[in-house]
């Protein structure tokens, strides 16, 4: 994978996560993939410390049917409008494996009255890490890490897909 | 000549009803009651501060907040804990900044001067440009916490001296604590494992509510049941067919507790639990006291700053009337190695799942919270200003220690906190 192959692969899943195009999104991950934001500190072992999301494949289905399909997701009612920044991409590559680098700015707005006294705009700021593995002749997401900006918070609901 | 506080005491009847369990929506909004909750609740009596294995190493230090007003924990060579308000005596800065570490001194950074993690003055810097007369009023020690007590390594302080004893003042919950703890092999917990920081916009008083309440569970939560029958293809209710085992419990001062025993649930907690963790809860506990520990399971909420369960312990900080942050402690067992892996893992993915920004329950509590304090704007002439506790009141029972206990989705555990609010409104 090179640079631009790179920058065009996030600049595609950051458009399906805003798009709300979440089984498209879940497609690009591989069987084994791992979905990681840690809270608090960026490097503690998520077995046994908290993470806000460290998500399996599975896992991540099921936020999808929340988000999607269920009708349950009240904190989403109505729901988010994100945009994201891909930016400061770095690619290393071999035929089999990248791990690409970037920083991602993401813009959260979410209308309704209840939170009336903030403007309604969230920013996450993030340095992400992925490690993608070819497959057949795509790559697919391994692996997922976004360390927040304010991963030690406080922190606003994140029930969009973030 | 009756001043704002008489004022207000006089009509504090009139904005709670505990009996008929009525609160003027006033009570959530209105900044001169707020003014007084942080004098008569947070100033005027028990408060919870930490668990002692967030401070275990001499030196240890975290700062938290007895409603507005920051305070220091510390832990000095002699393993006593001491309560500090973090605030220098001289021009008032706060001397820590952060939520924990560890140092020996605490050191205002504006003029350096220094202090013991007793609290002590030791350092004034160019103490000799000072006259006698212009430092000999200043305090040579930092303001202390005036009472603080521990129960099973739960840390709790008071900014008024006098106040009832620590375990007159948990009551019945200690009874919930006790078994809360003698679910860890060890008989003791640790809060290390991360913390959830929110804000909710919305008064303090609404996380104590929603704590350990139960009605809204199959309605708001219902999500939860829903992935629960996804997977099991069988129709799911967080509300078993026996009842029985079930209730919402008012335990006096403002503390609310409901309790569950998990057998009801579609596969029984022996199941469910990593066997090496049970069969050493049973080396301390025996059988029959294992059973009882670990088939209870009970959420409280300790007035007036504090909520329990399982695997974490939450801590309100009122910032205004309106805006509210919640510290989010995770709770496992000490390490035991070939005991403790799996079931840690265990309550780190439970926890997770459950709460946290992006959790399946505790976001839409959060949501809820603030859409009630968007209904409580909705005062004026013929307007209803009522928000109402009255669920289970008519048929609770008195229960062996005082308390007073109602069935499942009884609101009692709800009106609890606002007995223990006249309590403590009313004492001056």
């Amino acid at each position: 994978m090179d640079w631009s192959e790179g920058q065009a692969f996030l600049s595609v899943e950051a458009r399906l996560l805003d798009e709300l195009d979440l089984e498209s999104w879940l497609a690009l991950t591989s069987e084994d993939f791992v979905y990681w934001i840690p809270v608090n500190t960026a490097d503690a072992d998520p077995r046994v410390h908290l993470s806000i999301l460290y998500e399996d494949r599975r896992e991540c289905a099921e936020r999808i049917y929340r988000i999607v399909e269920s009708g349950l997701n009240h904190s989403q009612d109505p729901p988010s409008n994100t945009v994201r920044f891909v930016s400061n991409i770095e690619v290393q590559s071999d035929d089999s494996e990248a791990v690409l680098r970037c920083n991602t700015l993401l813009y959260e707005y979410r209308s309704g009255s209840s939170r009336r006294d903030s403007l309604n705009v969230n920013v996450y700021p993030s340095r992400c890490e992925y490690l993608l593995r070819k497959s057949a002749d795509s790559w697919l997401m391994a692996r997922k890490k976004v360390v927040l900006c304010q991963l030690d918070g406080p922190l606003d609901a994140m029930t969009f897909f973030p | 000549m009756i001043d704002g506080d008489q004022r207000l005491e006089e009509r504090l009847g009139d904005l709670v009803d505990y009996e008929r369990g009525r609160v003027h929506a006033s009570v959530y909004t209105d900044p001169e009651i707020f003014a007084l909750e942080m004098k008569r609740i947070f100033q005027g009596g028990w408060v919870y501060l930490a668990h002692g294995s967030e401070i275990p190493q001499p030196g240890d230090y975290k700062t938290t907040y007895m409603g507005q007003i920051p305070v220091i924990l510390t832990r000095s060579e002699d393993g006593d804990i001491h309560g500090l308000i973090n605030r220098c005596v001289h021009r008032g800065a706060t001397v820590c900044q952060r939520d924990s570490g560890n140092a020996n001194y605490l050191r205002c950074e504006y003029h350096g001067w220094m202090y013991r993690n007793t609290g002590e003055l030791v350092g004034v810097t160019l103490r000799s440009g000072y006259a006698q007369s212009e430092i000999e009023d200043i305090p040579r020690q930092l303001g202390r916490i005036a009472r603080l007590d521990t129960y099973r390594g739960l840390v709790f302080g008071s900014l008024h001296e006098d106040v009832i004893p620590l375990s007159d003042f948990l009551g019945v919950t200690k009874r919930y604590i006790d078994d809360w703890m003698d679910a860890s092999p060890t008989g003791e917990i640790v809060v290390t494992g991360g913390v959830w920081k929110h804000r909710y916009d919305a008064n303090w008083k609404l996380g104590l509510e929603g704590a350990d309440e139960r009605y809204h569970v199959d309605s708001l939560h219902k999500v939860t049941s829903v992935l629960i029958e996804r997977k099991t293809g069988t129709p799911f209710s967080w509300r078993p067919r026996d009842l029985s085992t079930l209730a919402t419990i008012d335990a006096g001062h403002g503390h609310g507790i409901s309790e569950m025993q998990s057998d009801r649930y579609p596969r029984p907690w022996r199941d469910t639990t990593p066997k090496e963790y049970v069969g050493a809860v049973i080396d301390r506990l025996g059988e029959e006291r294992t059973d009882e520990v670990l088939r209870r399971w009970a959420r409280w909420h300790l007035f007036p700053n504090a909520a329990f369960t399982a695997d974490n312990i939450r801590v309100f900080r009122p910032i205004n009337p309106h805006l509210t942050e919640v510290y989010q402690h995770h709770v496992a067992f000490p390490d035991v190695p070939g005991v403790t892996e799996r079931i840690n893992e265990q309550r780190v993915r439970d926890h997770r799942y459950l709460y946290g920004p992006a959790g399946y329950v505790g976001p839409d509590d959060h949501e809820m919270f603030s859409r009630m304090q968007e209904g409580y704007r909705a005062m004026g002439e013929g307007l209803t200003p009522w928000v109402w506790f009255s669920r289970g009141s008519a048929s609770a029972r008195l229960g062996g220690e005082g308390e007073l206990v109602g069935d499942d989705q009884s609101e009692l555990s709800q009106r609890s906190i606002y007995g223990g609010w006249l309590e403590r409104m009313r004492t001056a």
